[in-house]
C-alpha cells in the first residue's frame, strides 16, 4: 500500500511549534527578560504579528515552489555551484544552531540529574535517539512531534494552573516594563526569534500544498506567540524582576516552586520528560533540515545517508565551548544575531528565483 | 594435519549410519513442492490412471489411504469403479449413505444411461466436481473428499465428504466478557467463517480461500465485506499470503510472522482473535480477518496501537464504564512497561522527588540489602518471568504448588533473606499484574520484554534515559505499519475525526464513521440519527 504521505496542517503545525518551542523552555525567556524587562510577554505577542507578516509575504513569493523544497529552489534559482554552497551554508548555520541546543541540554540534564556523570554520557541520550528518529525519516518525526507537543502543551498548562497561588501582580507591573520604545525596538529587532519558520520552506516538499504550508506557518507563529507569551506571563508573574533575568533554564526553576505534597515532594525531575522530549524532536528536525539543505547540494532526495555525519557534527561543535557558561553565551550570540542570516537568506533566495522565473514544480 | 582442521571440527567422511533411500539432489531439497502441485492431469484410460493415483496417493504405502473397488450400472453395462479416500478425514457414515450406496445399489435400481448421470442422479452430496487435474485430486483427497475414478469416463470425480474430528465451538479462553456472546472459533476453517456468517449475513462478505504452505497446502480465508474493505487492502492482504514461499503454514500466529513489515519489533502488528463477534466487526468496519484452517484465531488487519488495547467487551458496556476501564488499561500498560525503570531512575537519581519519610522508609528496608537497585530488581523480573513461563506450561494441579512455592520465594523469603526490599516487591507486582490487564497478549509480552531496556536506562540516566528510550520506541512504532497504515494512527498522523473517537469511546448511537485512516468505500456506519425514535418524538 502507499505509505509515502504529505503531511497536513495540524502534523506540520505541531511540528513547527515544536521545534521553536524547544528554545523558549529551555533558555529564551530569561535572555528577553534582559531586554524588555517585565513586559516580555507584550513583545512575544508583537514578534509574533511582525512574523505573522513576514511569513505571509515569503509564503506568497514562495507560492510556485511549494512542491521543491527551499534547497531545490535555492540550486535551480543560483545554479548547482552558488546553490549548492548556499545550501551547505545555511546547513552549517542551522547545525551550529542545533549543537548549542545540544550542548545546553545536555549540560542541563548533567547538572540536574547525574552531577556524577561526564557530559559526554548524557550526549549520548540524546543524540542516538536523534539519529535513530531522523534515519527513520521526516514522517517519523512528525509523528512523534503529534504526540509529545499535546502533552508537552498541557504539561505546561498544569504547571501554569499548579503554580496560580504564586502569581503576583505585582511582579508584572509596570506593564510596560523598559518602556515602549524597548518593547517595539526588541519585537521589531527580533521578530527574526521566529527563524524557525525557514523550516517550514526545507520542508515544503513533503507538505500537502501551497494552502497547507501557509495555513501551517500562520496557526503555527499564532501559536507559538500565544503559548510563549502565556509563559512568560507566568514566569514573571511567578519570578519578581530582576531575578527573572538570571534564571538559567527557566521551565525547571518555575517547577521547582511546585510542593506536590505527601506522595512526591518535588515535581522538578518529570520536566525533564517534557524538556528532554520536545529537545529530542527539535534536534531531529534540525538534523533533517540540515540534511535536507546537504541532499539538494548534493542532487539526491535521500536524507538519511547524511545523518549520522550530521550527528557527529552537531555532538562534536557542541563539544567546542569549553564550558557550560561559555556555551551558554555562544547559544546566545547565535540565537541573537543568527536569525538575521536566515531571514536575508531567505529573501535572496526566494527573490532570486522570482527574478530567474525558474520552473515550477 | 592443517591448521584449520585443528581450530574446526570437520566430520568424518564414514558414516555409522546409511540411509536407505537415495539422496535427494540439492536442487530438489529446495522450494520445488513435492506434493498437491502441478497441472499433470489423467490420462482417461482406467488402469493407468488408477495406477497413477495409487502411487500419488500412495495406497500402498500410507496405512490411512483407502482404496474401494467396485463396479456399476451404466447403460446396462458394469463398469469399473475405484472411490479413493484417507480414513480419518471423511465421515465413514455419509460416505457410506451418500457415496457407495448410491453407487453400488442405486445405478442397479435405477437407470442409468451415461456417465453424466454419476454426477446429475446418483451422487446426492452437496459438493461434486469432476477434474482431471492430479493436484487438485490430490489435494482433495488430503481435505476430505472421496476421489472417485470411473471406467471409461475420462475423468475424476472429486465428493465432498470432510468429516474429521475437532473441538465444537466452546468459550473464549483469553477474551472472555460478562456480557455479549461467548462462542470461540475452533480449529476448523469452514466452521470458523460459519461463525462469522451466521452474524454478517449479507452477500456482500466474501470468503476467499487460499492454499499456503507449498507442502502442507493449508486453507486460508481471506473475509472482508465487498462494498466496505479498501480494495487496495484486499488485494495487498491477497498479495502477501498468496506469495509466501514456505513449506508448511500451520497456524495463524505463523502466518503473522510471514505477512508483517517488522519482524524483530515487540509490537504486535496484526491483531488477533478468538471470537466470531469481534471478526465480524472488524469486518464491518472495512477491515479483512484472515482465518487458517488449524488455527482458533483470526487475525484482523490492518490494526492499530490504540485497538490493541482494546478489549472485546467494550462494545458492550454502556459509556462511562468503557472509557474508564480504557483508561485504567492505558495506566495498567504504562505501569507494566515504566514502572520499575521509574523506580530505579528515582531511587538512583531523583530522591528529591520523594517525601522525606519516605524516603527514610525505603532507604531503611533496603539497608540489609547487599546488592544495588539494578541487580536487586533484575533478580526479581526474572524470578518473576521463570514463575510466570512455568506456569503456562505446569499441569493444572501443580498449579497451586507453583503459586505458593512462588509468593514464598518472590514475597515472603526473598525479602527475609535481605535478597530483595519490600517497597521492590510491591513495584515489580504491580508492573507484573500490570502486564495482565493488557487486553492484548501480546501487547503485554511487548511491555514485558521493554520493561528490562527501560530498567537500565533509568539505572544508566535516570528520566533523561527513560525519556531517551520512549522517544526510540515511539520513533519505531510511530513507523511501523499494519498493511500500510501506520500503528498509531489516528493520532500520529492525525487523522479526520479519528482522534476524539479513539481516545475517547463516545455513545454507540454516535459511533457513525468508520476509521478513516483504514480507507473504507463507505465512510458512514450508521445513519446520522440512528436513534430514529428520537425524531420520531419531535
Amino acid at each position: 500500500m502507499k505509505t509515502d504521505r504529505r503531511l497536513g496542517v495540524i502534523s506540520m503545525t505541531l511540528l513547527f511549534i515544536n521545534l521553536s518551542l524547544a528554545k523558549y523552555l529551555l533558555v529564551l525567556p530569561s535572555l528577553i527578560v534582559r531586554e524588555v524587562g517585565n513586559s516580555a510577554w507584550i513583545t512575544q505577542l508583537l514578534k509574533g504579528a511582525a512574523a505573522l507578516g513576514l511569513f505571509a509575504a515569503f509564503a506568497a513569493l514562495y507560492k510556485p515552489y511549494t512542491e521543491l523544497g527551499l534547497g531545490e529552489v535555492n540550486r535551480r534559482a543560483l545554479g548547482k555551484f552558488f546553490g549548492g554552497t548556499l545550501n551547505v551554508a545555511l546547513s552549517a548555520m542551522i547545525i551550529i544552531r542545533g549543537a548549542f541546543l545540544f550542548r545546553t541540554l545536555s549540560e542541563a540534564l548533567r547538572t540536574l540529574e547525574a552531577a556524577s556523570a561526564s557530559q559526554e554520557f548524557m550526549a549520548l541520550f540524546i543524540l542516538v535517539p536523534v539519529a535513530i528518529c531522523a534515519m527513520k525519516g521526516f514522517n517519523a518525526n512528525a509523528d512523534i512531534s503529534s504526540i509529545i507537543m499535546p502533552f508537552t502543551v498541557l504539561s505546561v498548562g498544569a504547571m501554569a494552573a499548579i503554580l496560580a497561588p504564586h502569581f503576583r501582580f505585582s511582579n508584572i507591573t509596570p506593564i510596560l516594563g523598559k518602556g515602549p520604545v524597548e518593547i517595539v525596538t526588541a519585537a521589531v529587532g527580533k521578530f527574526g526569534g521566529f527563524f524557525e519558520m525557514i523550516f517550514l520552506f526545507i520542508f515544503s516538499r513533503y507538505i500537502s500544498g501551497y494552502k497547507t504550508f501557509k495555513r501551517s506557518g500562520l496557526i503555527g507563529i499564532g501559536a507559538i506567540a500565544a503559548i510563549t507569551a502565556v509563559f512568560m506571563l507566568m514566569y514573571c508573574a511567578t519570578v519578581p524582576y530582576p531575578a527573572s533575568k538570571k534564571f538559567f533554564f527557566p521551565l525547571y526553576q518555575l517547577s521547582r516552586l511546585i510542593m506536590a505534597g505527601a506522595f512526591i515532594q518535588h515535581l522538578e525531575p518529570l520536566v525533564v520528560f517534557i524538556w528532554a522530549g520536545i529537545v529530542l524532536c527539535a534536534l531531529t528536525t534540525v538534523t533533517l533540515g540540515a540534511g535536507e539543505l546537504l541532499a539538494s547540494a548534493a542532487g539526491t532526495k535521500d536524507v538519511s545517508g547524511f545523518v549520522p555525519i550530521l550527528a557527529a557534527i552537531i555532538f562534536f561543535a557542541g563539544e567546542l565551548p569549553q564550558s557550560e557558561i561559555m556555551a551558554y553565551d555562544m547559544y546566545r550570540v547565535v540565537l541573537n544575531v543568527g536569525h538575521y542570516v536566515y531571514i536575508a537568506a531567505l529573501l535572496l533566495i526566494l527573490l532570486m528565483a522570482r527574478g530567474r522565473k525558474i520552473e515550477k514544480a | 594435519m592443517k591448521i584449520r582442521d585443528f581450530f574446526l571440527y570437520s566430520p568424518k567422511n564414514e558414516r555409522e549410519f546409511e540411509l536407505d533411500e537415495e539422496s535427494i539432489p540439492e536442487e530438489e531439497l529446495g522450494y520445488e513442492p513435492q506434493m498437491n502441485e502441478g497441472g499433470a492431469e489423467l490420462s482417461g484410460n482406467y488402469k493407468k490412471d488408477k495406477a497413477v493415483l495409487d502411487k500419488e496417493l500412495g495406497v500402498e504405502e500410507n496405512g490411512d489411504v483407502k482404496l474401494r473397488e467396485f463396479t456399476l450400472r451404466i447403460a446396462e453395462r458394469d463398469v469399473h469403479c475405484a472411490a479413493y479416500f484417507i480414513d480419518g478425514l471423511v465421515d465413514k457414515d455419509s460416505m457410506n449413505d451418500f457415496v457407495l450406496r448410491p453407487l453400488m445399489l442405486g445405478s442397479r435400481k435405477t437407470q442409468i444411461r451415461s456417465y453424466r448421470d454419476i454426477m446429475d442422479v446418483l451422487l446426492v452430496q452437496s459438493e461434486v466436481k469432476e477434474t482431471n487435474t492430479l493436484g487438485t485430486l490430490t489435494f482433495d483427497a488430503n481435505y476430505g473428499s472421496v476421489i472417485l475414478l470411473v471406467e471409461g469416463y475420462g475423468k475424476a470425480i472429486s465428493i465432498d465428504a470432510k468429516g474429521w474430528e475437532h473441538r465444537t465451538v466452546s468459550l473464549p479462553e483469553t477474551e472472555k466478557v460478562l456480557r455479549g456472546p461467548n462462542d470461540a472459533f475452533n480449529e476448523q476453517l469452514r466452521g470458523n467463517t460459519a461463525l462469522i456468517r451466521r452474524l454478517v449475513r449479507n452477500k456482500s462478505l466474501i470468503v476467499k480461500e487460499v492454499a499456503v504452505g507449498k507442502i502442507s497446502q493449508t486453507p486460508v480465508a481471506i473475509m472482508y465485506i465487498k462494498n466496505v474493505a479498501s480494495s487496495q487492502l484486499v488485494r495487498e492482504a491477497e498479495r502477501r499470503i498468496t506469495s509466501i514461499n514456505a513449506d508448511c503454514i500451520f497456524s495463524s500466529a505463523e502466518l503473522e510472522q510471514y505477512i508483517e513489515e517488522k519482524s524483530l519489533l515487540t509490537l504486535p502488528q496484526f491483531m488477533s482473535t478468538e471470537r466470531p463477534d469481534r471478526a465480524a466487526r472488524a469486518l464491518l468496519s472495512g477491515r479483512v480477518a484472515v482465518i487458517v484452517d488449524g488455527s482458533p484465531f483470526a487475525l484482523i488487519m490492518p490494526t492499530t496501537v490504540f485497538e490493541l488495547n482494546e478489549s472485546a467487551e467494550d462494545h458492550y458496556l454502556r459509556t462511562p464504564y468503557v472509557n474508564m476501564i480504557r483508561f485504567i488499561r492505558m495506566v495498567a500498560f504504562l505501569f507494566s512497561l515504566l514502572l520499575p525503570g521509574i523506580y530505579v531512575a528515582v531511587v538512583g537519581f531523583h530522591t528529591e522527588m520523594v517525601p522525606t519519610d519516605m524516603l527514610m522508609s525505603i532507604v531503611s528496608a533496603r539497608d540489609k540489602v547487599p546488592f544495588p537497585t539494578l541487580v536487586e530488581i533484575i533478580i526479581m523480573e526474572i524470578a518473576l518471568e521463570i514463575i510466570r513461563e512455568a506456569g503456562v506450561r505446569v499441569p493444572a494441579p501443580s498449579g497451586t504448588t507453583l503459586s505458593i512455592v512462588g509468593a514464598l520465594i518472590l514475597g515472603q523469603a526473598a525479602v527475609s533473606a535481605s535478597i530483595v526490599s519490600p517497597v521492590l516487591i510491591i513495584v515489580v507486582s504491580i508492573a507484573a499484574i500490570g502486564s495482565f490487564a493488557t487486553p492484548n497478549y501480546f501487547l503485554g509480552i511487548s511491555a514485558r520484554l521493554l520493561r528490562f531496556a527501560y530498567i537500565f536506562l533509568g539505572a544508566a540516566a535516570g528520566f533523561m534515559g527513560i525519556m531517551a528510550g520512549l522517544f526510540v520506541n515511539a520513533v519505531l512504532w510511530t513507523s511501523t505499519r499494519s498493511m500500510g497504515v501506520p500503528m498509531f494512527a489516528p493520532v500520529a498522523p492525525i487523522t479526520k475525526g479519528g482522534v476524539p473517537q479513539t481516545l475517547i469511546s463516545p455513545q454507540i448511537w454516535k459511533q457513525d464513521r468508520r476509521d478513516d485512516y483504514v480507507n473504507p468505500k463507505r465512510k458512514f456506519m450508521q445513519g446520522f440519527i440512528s436513534r430514529g425514535w428520537k425524531n420520531e418524538n419531535r
